[in-house]
């Protein structure tokens, strides 16, 4: 569509993430999009996911703030360029996000790039997780606090590569003096490796536990000690793993690595020999080198099959040697190291004791079978237990009995298979996981731990997990993550925003969900999950489907439970009720499957397995048992969960979090083939929205990441300053600091204590600062001279400030006494008046005193009488004025009654002498009054002539008066609409507040049900083959009691509605119409009413569309194309949208012409100085609007610097006032309507073409 | 006079003589300003002052065609004071926009500020003019000046803005 406006835009796409594309059609709530990509069907998306594009969209930047639309679509775009380029870092503000890259960069982590860093702000190099340490470094150093980074991401995204990066930075630079300390915090890696990662299906060395590694340092910084936390080490992999997955590292680095005397003292040879091997894949990591030094013996048959396994960064017969020396050299002997091998072969040697049912006895019980003995002996021997005691101990357990016989007599009850082969799997789980904690006690013990003063730690730790099934593991890891995302929340959006309130800073509000539901819901002390676990575990049958039935009757109505029927997954609505439960995390809804939850809640070995091992002749063995044994007597009801102690292990972790200043690494995936080079969009976007960030880049678009207080400024320049400017207070320093720099206004702003910078610009500020000394000599010449002109300034400002203030306090003065003025002229009237008045009254009795003589004078008879009667009337009417004239106090009353005696005298007087000159002149009289009517109906016709002069006059100005009434007219019928209005809106705002308060909690959950189903559709995308199971994702709710209609915005809802009244009275349906068809109806059609009702679909239509411009062009020079002036837009703001009533239909005929004058804003905003300001007047132009009934028909700006604007319906419309009539406000304007041939001269002055009506071309 | 018409010259002679209360042609010029404004001008106290105003009775006099100067003077200051200016003045107090003030304020500003009244002047007038006070102790001002200014009360107390 040629008229379309040109506007690039990234609609979401489930594959890309979003894609480019242009809109071609606005639909009813929806716009449709055609994306670039020729290959891709048309989009029709709705405007909450739509974004504008940049103007250069192959341009990437280090950090994402200072992007000019911020958003996810750019966000994603710009880490999709940036990793093709091989820059695989990032910044959103001071958080970095790390791709990863599965392949090595070159130079990306040399010992030079190392020094490159030292020392360095954020921002000053290209992003890298060294400037990430090298921060975390300053910080402790110049804040004087511990600090710690979170390095988090989904397995496989690079988490513990990072880790080890950080860890290397940290060792490398400062550690120099410690030597040996920094190797050993090194070496820690490459054991911890072994035998705590494994490879999975996501990753290849996929660490299955989490850790938190601490380097300590003294007050010098230099690096003294190190510790390392460990959680969650994933034991279910010890005796089963998928077929594509592999058990711990170390099982095939003794079968690869070891040396012949070793394998051959612990009867190691392939996997394919060891039950808890050969079910998942058992080929090794080599290379073509080490291939060849692999004995045949120790291949298994898909290793000789298929041959090895490639990575860069495994290999297993070279990491057995490496893993050996880090041992080595965290000082664990030859002894030692044996001891350790020789349990993880007793894990592999337990594994192939196999059980069969016992038929001898008839107690039902189960006996080793004939083929394993040789194992059970093996697995004896290396434990250091006697055979005979290890297959009691499996095949049975004991039990102290309650009743029945002595009490605590001991009786062996028998175990079923089944049984026997859970007892066997505890075993070799517990002396697994026993070991891994050994080891890493002996790691923290090599490593010297002198008294530190601060640490880094570094939080390496699995991201959020979910698969098609999910047990307790993801339980607690997602468990995990929500905590951290409420840290991260807390740290990041809540502490920063409360921050900025403290200091003053006006920045927006930013709205983010939190999770403390959900994580209530999980650890609540009276029913959380973990609590309801531990007590179904201390039950004396407890079993799976109650503890699950009893989550669902807690937790039933919470927003953050379902059933997992309500599951977007083909797979999960499939588990009954009782079978598991849906999680909604914050990332999106988990289901979770609770049959092993007990089990795997408790760790705790039956007593005669715990006997056993006591009673081991291997000390290492026991040593590994020691400190469990206390715990074990206590008896079932005090047992120690794992989830319990996972809980507390946290919370202890969070503690320590949160008294550190925090860092964030966030680690993405880019494809799940583990392959370099591919760009998975919508992957890697639903991974950075699960790490909130998208949260983050919203509050950095108005947030101030980086700060410092004006006294550690001030400190760290003052010894390059001359004596006058180091005696000016820190502030005052700082701001002639920053604005000598020319720094814009807008890069930094200061707050109470603390001054702020937006992105990236401390970096800058750093950098000039850290110049040579003949800048420097220069830049403080500058703060010289801008702190003369800044004083300077003040003075005048002060100066001009107690003028003004004289000047208002003069003219409040003036205004007081005219007040006052009009106070005394209105008591003076008061008091006054009616004296003033009654003496004017009684004067003009005089004329009748006058008359009196007159007639007296013509009488021939009683003249002296007369005369004497009409001079003592005089004399009445002098004394009433003189004592009125007195007394100055005199009533009105008073006044008006001496009045009205003193004329009812008169007139009788002036009667009684009429009658007396009328009987004398009758004859007389008859004749001039004869004259007198002439006269009067001479008199008549005058006034008549004049009184048809007037009306002429007035039909002239009739016109003007006719508009001028029916403006107030409307105006007055507004009124009381607005009257009645606002008690029918006072109802409403309670109504339509509620509503919104639902409204966004039902956004809210839109939003996570939004996630839920991105979630699901990646998984399903990563399993294949269940897409067509998905269901769509409903805008209604199913699990939750909502009667929300399908809308989910207010503004979208009133407009159905008002579309829904439209349909009702014009009998169309246009919610189906494209854009252009109702286009080319308005254009074209004959049928009044349809054109009508396309009118108002199709302004409708561009109102939606031109509010979600607005929202998404908030940071670019706005209003360059305003569409009407602005006042005509703020009056429709505020048109309540109850007013709107469909009297569309009444006054469709009617054309009405307007004329107002705007200013443009962009002119306004950037008039600083006066002359600026006098062009801005300057700018002031004329706005003519032609509404064709309700709509815009025809709109002109005139301007007085360029080219008048012509814009005509049908063709112009993007540029044009898509609102209403009504709700311009226009009509209520003063003198802004004005006549049709007003309009159409000056319409035709600039070349307009004259204007068919809809009506006329109808007929 | 030139620049007093005959006009005026009789509404003058008319309005000297109602406050010439004992007819002896001489006025006392206590009477000054309410003579003045009797004549429809609306002078201030410091003007009065200046043209020969007295505060108490029996200190001075004027002739009558010593006031004709007095009373073309007098009409020369055009700051007379409209209704429009009046609302202007008291739109400095209505801190919400709302044609409301305080009650309170009015009666100081009356009372001790500018050219004072006093507060005989000052209940009168407000018990002639002004609405009751609303529970917060606000008046509308704007019927207030209506009624001083004997316009009629407008509907709408909210001042065009």
């Amino acid at each position: 569509m040629p008229e379309m406006e040109q506007q690039r835009v990234w609609v979401s796409d489930p594959i890309d993430g979003f894609v480019l594309g242009q809109i071609v059609d606005i639909g009813l709530d929806e716009v449709t999009i055609k994306p670039f990509d020729t290959k891709k069907p048309k989009v029709t998306s709705s405007l909450d996911r739509l974004y504008t594009a940049e103007e250069h969209d192959n341009k990437d930047v280090d950090d994402n703030c200072s992007l000019m639309n911020l958003n996810e679509a750019t966000l994603l775009n710009n880490i999709r360029i940036r990793y093709s380029k091989d820059k695989i870092y990032t910044y959103v503000a001071n958080i970095l996000i790390a791709v990863n890259p599965y392949y090595e960069i070159k130079d990306l982590y040399s010992s030079k790039t190392i020094k490159n860093y030292q020392g360095k702000s954020l921002g000053v190099l290209p992003p890298h997780v060294f400037a990430i340490a090298d921060k975390a470094f300053r910080d402790m150093k110049v804040l004087k606090m511990s600090q710690s980074i979170i390095v988090s991401g989904e397995s496989g995204a690079g988490k513990t590569e990072s880790t080890k990066y950080l860890l290397k930075y940290l060792c490398d630079l400062w550690g120099s003096a410690a030597g040996p300390i920094e190797q050993k915090i090194l070496d820690a890696n490459p054991v911890l490796e072994a035998f705590g990662n494994a490879k999975t299906t996501r990753n290849n060395n996929s660490s299955r536990f989490g850790k938190f590694m601490e380097v300590h340092f003294d007050s010098k910084c230099s690096v003294v000690g190190g510790y390392i936390s460990h959680y969650l080490l994933e034991k279910s992999r010890i005796c089963t793993q998928s077929p594509e997955e592999r058990n711990y590292h170390i099982f095939y680095l003794l079968c690869a690595g070891a040396p012949e005397a070793v394998t051959t003292k612990l009867s190691i040879s392939k996997p394919d020999d060891f039950h808890y091997l050969r079910n998942g894949c058992t080929q090794y990591f080599t290379s073509s080198r080490t291939e060849k030094l692999l004995n045949n013996d120790h291949k298994s048959k898909q290793q000789r099959d298929k041959g090895g396994l490639k990575d860069a960064m495994l290999d297993d017969v070279e990491d057995f040697k490496n893993m050996d020396q880090a041992l080595n050299r965290l000082g664990l002997t030859e002894a030692e190291r044996h001891e350790i091998y020789s349990m993880v072969a007793a894990v592999l040697h337990l594994g192939n004791v196999v059980f069969e049912e016992n038929m001898e006895g008839n107690k039902g019980g189960s006996k080793v079978t004939t083929g394993s003995e040789w194992s059970l002996k093996t697995a004896a021997k290396l434990m250091g237990v006697d055979p005979e005691e290890l297959r009691q101990a499996l095949v049975s357990k004991v039990m102290m009995t309650n009743r029945g016989g002595l009490k605590g007599t001991v009786i062996m009850v028998p175990l079923k298979v089944y049984e026997a082969n859970n007892a066997r799997d505890a075993l070799a789980k517990a002396m697994y996981s026993k070991l891994f904690d050994y080891i890493v006690f002996r790691i923290n013990k090599s490593i010297p731990f002198k008294a530190s003063s601060y640490y880094i730690g570094v939080l390496d730790i699995a991201g959020f997990e979910y698969f098609t099934v999910n047990s307790f593991e993801q339980f607690c890891i997602n468990y995990c993550n929500e905590k951290l995302q409420q840290f991260f929340n807390e740290r990041i959006l809540k502490d920063e925003q409360e921050l900025y309130s403290r200091e003053g800073l006006q920045v927006k509000k930013i709205e983010f969900v939190d999770n403390q539901d959900c994580i209530d819901l999980i650890e609540g002390k009276q029913n959380g999950i973990f609590s309801l676990l531990d007590e179904e575990s201390k039950l004396p049958k407890h079993c799976a489907a109650h503890f699950t039935t009893e989550v669902h009757k807690n937790w039933g109505n919470h927003f953050r439970l379902a059933l997992p029927r309500t599951s977007r997954l083909k797979a999960h609505r499939e588990i009954r009720d009782d079978e598991g439960f849906l999680v909604r995390h914050f990332a999106g809804a988990v289901c979770y499957q609770t049959s092993q939850f007990i089990e795997k809640n408790n760790d705790a070995l039956h007593a005669s397995l715990e006997g056993l091992i006591q009673e081991s002749q291997n000390p290492f063995l026991q040593s590994l048992f020691a400190s469990s044994n206390s715990g074990s007597l206590k008896g079932k009801l005090t047992f120690i969960s794992v989830g319990s102690k996972f809980k507390s292990q946290l919370s202890e972790l969070m503690e320590k979090l949160k008294s550190t200043g925090t860092n964030f690494i966030r680690c993405i995936k880019p494809n799940q083939k583990m392959v370099d080079h591919q760009f998975e969009g919508g992957s890697i976007l639903s991974q950075l929205q699960c790490s909130g960030m998208t949260s983050v880049l919203e509050l950095m678009q108005q947030g101030f990441p980086s700060r410092a207080q004006f006294t550690d400024l001030y400190d760290m320049y003052k010894k390059f300053l001359p004596p006058e400017l180091a005696r000016l207070d820190p502030r005052l320093f700082c701001k002639a600091l920053f604005r000598a720099l020319g720094m814009n206004e807008n890069d930094y702003r200061f707050g109470v204590s603390k001054v702020f910078f937006r992105p990236g610009k401390f970096a800058e500020f750093d950098a000039i600062m850290r110049s040579d000394p003949e800048n420097l000599a220069n830049m403080v010449a500058k703060v010289k001279k801008w702190l003369l002109m800044s004083r300077w300034k003040k003075t005048q400002w002060c100066a001009l400030s107690c003028i003004k203030l004289t000047n208002k306090i003069k003219y409040r003065r003036e205004c007081h006494i005219v007040i006052q003025k009009n106070i005394r002229m209105y008591l003076a009237k008061k008091r006054h008046r009616p004296r003033y008045k009654g003496i004017g009254k009684i004067n003009s009795l005089q004329s009748m005193l006058v008359r009196m003589e007159s007639i007296i004078s013509q009488l021939k008879k009683e003249k002296e009488s007369s005369i004497k009667e009409v001079k003592a009337l005089q004399n009445d009417l002098h004394s009433a004025v003189n004592k009125i004239k007195i007394n100055p106090n005199i009533k009105a009353d008073e006044v008006n009654q001496m009045y009205t005696q003193l004329m009812n005298k008169a007139n009788s007087q002036m009667g009684s002498l009429q009658k007396k000159l009328q009987e004398q002149k009758s004859a007389d009289e008859q004749e001039r009054l004869k004259k007198i009517q002439i006269e009067m109906e001479n008199e008549k016709k005058r006034k008549e002539d004049e009184e048809r002069k007037k009306k002429e006059d007035a039909d002239i100005r009739k016109m003007k008066i006719e508009i001028e009434e029916n403006r107030k007219k409307e105006e007055q019928i507004r009124r009381r609409q607005e009257l009645e209005d606002l008690k029918a809106a006072a109802a409403l705002q309670e109504q339509i507040e509620m509503e919104a308060q639902e409204d966004s909690l039902f956004r809210e959950q839109l939003e996570q049900e939004r996630r839920d189903h991105e979630l699901a559709l990646r998984l399903a995308q990563e399993t294949n083959g269940q897409i067509e199971d998905l269901s769509p994702p409903s805008r209604r709710f199913s699990g939750v009691q909502m009667s929300h209609s399908t809308s989910n915005n207010k503004l979208n809802r009133s407009e159905n509605v008002r579309a829904q009244q439209a349909q009702n009275n014009s009998k169309y349906d246009l919610s189906k119409w494209k854009y252009s068809e109702l286009r080319d109806t308005i254009n074209t059609s004959c049928d009044i009413e349809l054109l009508e009702a396309c009118r108002i679909e199709f302004h409708r239509r561009l109102k939606v569309y031109h509010a979600w411009k607005a929202k998404n062009r908030r940071r670019t020079t706005m209003d360059e194309n305003e569409r009407a002036p602005r006042s005509v837009m703020d009056a429709a703001a505020r048109t309540p949208r109850v007013a709107v009533k469909a009297v569309a239909q009444v006054n469709t005929s009617t054309q009405r012409y307007f004329r107002i004058p705007f200013i443009r804003p962009a002119a306004l905003a950037n008039g600083h100085s006066a002359d600026q300001l006098a062009d801005a007047n300057n700018k002031r132009g004329w706005w003519y609007a032609h509404f064709d009934g309700q709509y815009v028909a025809r709109q002109m700006e005139l301007h007085p610097d360029k080219a008048a604007i012509l814009l005509v319906a049908g063709m112009d419309d993007m540029q044009m006032c898509e609102l209403s009539l009504d709700e311009t406000g226009l009509t209520r304007k003063r003198g802004a309507e004005i006549l049709e041939h007003e309009f159409n001269r000056e319409w035709e002055k600039h070349g307009g073409k004259p204007y068919v009506r809809a009506m006329d071309r109808a007929k | 006079m030139a620049d007093v018409s005959s006009d005026d010259v009789e509404k003058c002679t008319f309005a000297y003589n109602i406050y010439d209360t004992e007819g002896s042609g001489q006025l006392d010029c206590f009477f000054l300003g309410d003579l003045l404004r009797a004549l429809g001008l609306n002078p201030t106290q410091g003007l009065i002052e200046k043209l020969g105003g007295t505060k108490k009775k029996g200190e001075k006099t004027i002739s009558f065609e010593e006031f004709l100067p007095v009373f073309s003077q007098a009409r020369k200051d055009k700051d007379c004071g409209v209704y429009e200016d009046f609302i202007e003045c008291l739109k400095l107090y209505d801190k919400a926009e709302n044609g409301l003030m305080v009650g309170a304020e009015l009666s100081h500003i009356l009372l001790s500020l500018g050219e004072r009244l006093n507060e005989k002047e000052v209940d009168e007038v407000l018990k002639d003019c002004l609405d009751p006070e609303d529970d917060d102790g606000m008046i509308p001002y704007i019927p207030f000046l209506a009624r001083i200014c004997e316009k009629p009360v407008p509907d709408d107390i909210k001042p065009v803005l």
